[in-house]
């Protein structure tokens, strides 16, 4: 699967957090979900995402690095703040 | 500012209508920063134009200042039964709010909240809440002391200047809880809105029941404010760079706070005392 971010009415980062703006829907982002929308900007690959993760936070624990992005990747297209290949 | 009760015109007969000629009667309001002329049809528009005039009358308005006349908003409120007077003026009372939100969706940032004022300062206290959680309770008792300037939409313009509301306060029936009264705050002996009223604090009120006379306070972070806060605006997208405009007010009049309480009368000093202490 591919995904890639939403364009938001407004980016917001305050404290090391970050708010988004979507469709009118503010949502707040975890740092893993932050980096995420970071790296989406082009249509990208979930296994790409998942490695470029891994470099990025160190192997997650208890979880593989694909089920961990799959996870958020999963949240983040409900909230719309990402939206996938049709 | 004001003058102007009530103009009756002849206007012709609805086509739908068996009726002769209706009267209508133009009430101009201004508030929230605009214009808004309301025409009161119907069989019993006097009576609802009468009432409108009471309840509206810290909002009654010449159709002069910075938003000429041809710039007014418009809106057509019916009442043939004057038994349904209360019911038309409540349903009124929401269209003239849910109007003027939309006439000033990406000029203002608008918050669902009351807000009183310092009467000599202008300094403002904005009491962000949901929808029956005691907001025109609050206002009620805070307006006895400071300016009025609403119960239920604060407009902010991006320096922090407030564009009053003073609407009549909706007041829930006890005996009939789906309809609410539009009582004057002229009649309540609420003080007026100064001239230029800006934001100095903002809280969000987080009312329990349960709590009794007790009353918690909580700092919130920047970003734990803008999530609270933020449900209870209108018409924010619309903004430039809005989470910008709402973290930059939440900054400038910060830190906010969240007050807990059971009622209004447990949290009117200490509120008070607050924006004493910003004035």
């Amino acid at each position: 699967m591919r995904v890639q971010r939403v364009p938001a009415d407004d980016l917001l980062v305050r404290d090391g957090e970050t708010a988004l703006l979507v469709d009118g829907m503010a949502v707040r982002l975890s740092e893993l979900s932050a980096v995420i929308y970071d790296l989406t900007e082009e249509m990208v690959e979930v296994e790409r995402l998942a490695r470029e993760l891994e470099a990025h936070f160190g192997a997650p624990k208890g979880s593989t690095s694909m089920d961990a992005t799959g996870h958020a990747v999963t949240e983040l297209l409900r909230h719309g703040v990402l939206r996938s290949d049709p | 500012m004001l003058t102007i009760s009530t103009m009756p015109i002849r206007t012709r007969t609805p086509s739908t209508r068996e009726t002769s000629n209706l009267v209508s009667h133009i009430l101009r309001l201004r508030a929230l920063g605009r214009h808004l002329e309301v025409r009161c049809i119907g069989d019993s528009a006097d009576v609802l134009a009468s009432a409108m005039t009471a309840s509206w009358s810290r909002c009654l308005s010449d159709g002069g200042g910075d938003c000429g006349p041809s710039d007014a908003l418009h809106l057509d409120a019916h009442l043939d039964d004057p038994g349904r007077r209360a019911h038309q003026l409540m349903r009124t009372t929401q269209e003239i709010t849910r109007t003027l939100i939309a006439g000033q969706a990406g000029r203002l940032l608008m918050l669902h909240a009351g807000a009183v004022s310092h009467p000599e300062t202008g300094a403002s206290l904005v009491y962000v809440a949901p929808g029956g959680t005691g907001k025109t309770t609050l206002s009620r008792l805070l307006g006895q002391r400071f300016g009025y300037l609403t119960d239920e939409t604060v407009g902010i313009t991006d320096d922090g200047a407030i564009h009053p509301y003073p609407k009549p306060l909706s007041v829930r029936r006890p005996d009939a809880p789906h309809l609410k009264d539009e009582l004057s705050p002229d009649g309540l002996g609420l003080l007026p809105a100064p001239i230029a009223p800006q934001v100095a604090r903002i809280i969000v009120l987080d009312r329990d029941p349960e709590l009794g006379t007790s009353v918690e306070t909580e700092e919130l972070s920047v970003m734990d404010a803008l999530f609270a806060v933020v449900e209870q605006t209108s018409s924010l997208s619309w903004l430039d760079r809005p989470l910008h405009r709402l973290a930059d007010l939440l900054e400038a009049s910060g830190p906010v706070l969240r007050v807990r309480y059971a009622e209004a009368s447990e949290i009117e000093d200490y509120l008070s005392a607050l924006l004493a202490g910003r004035s």
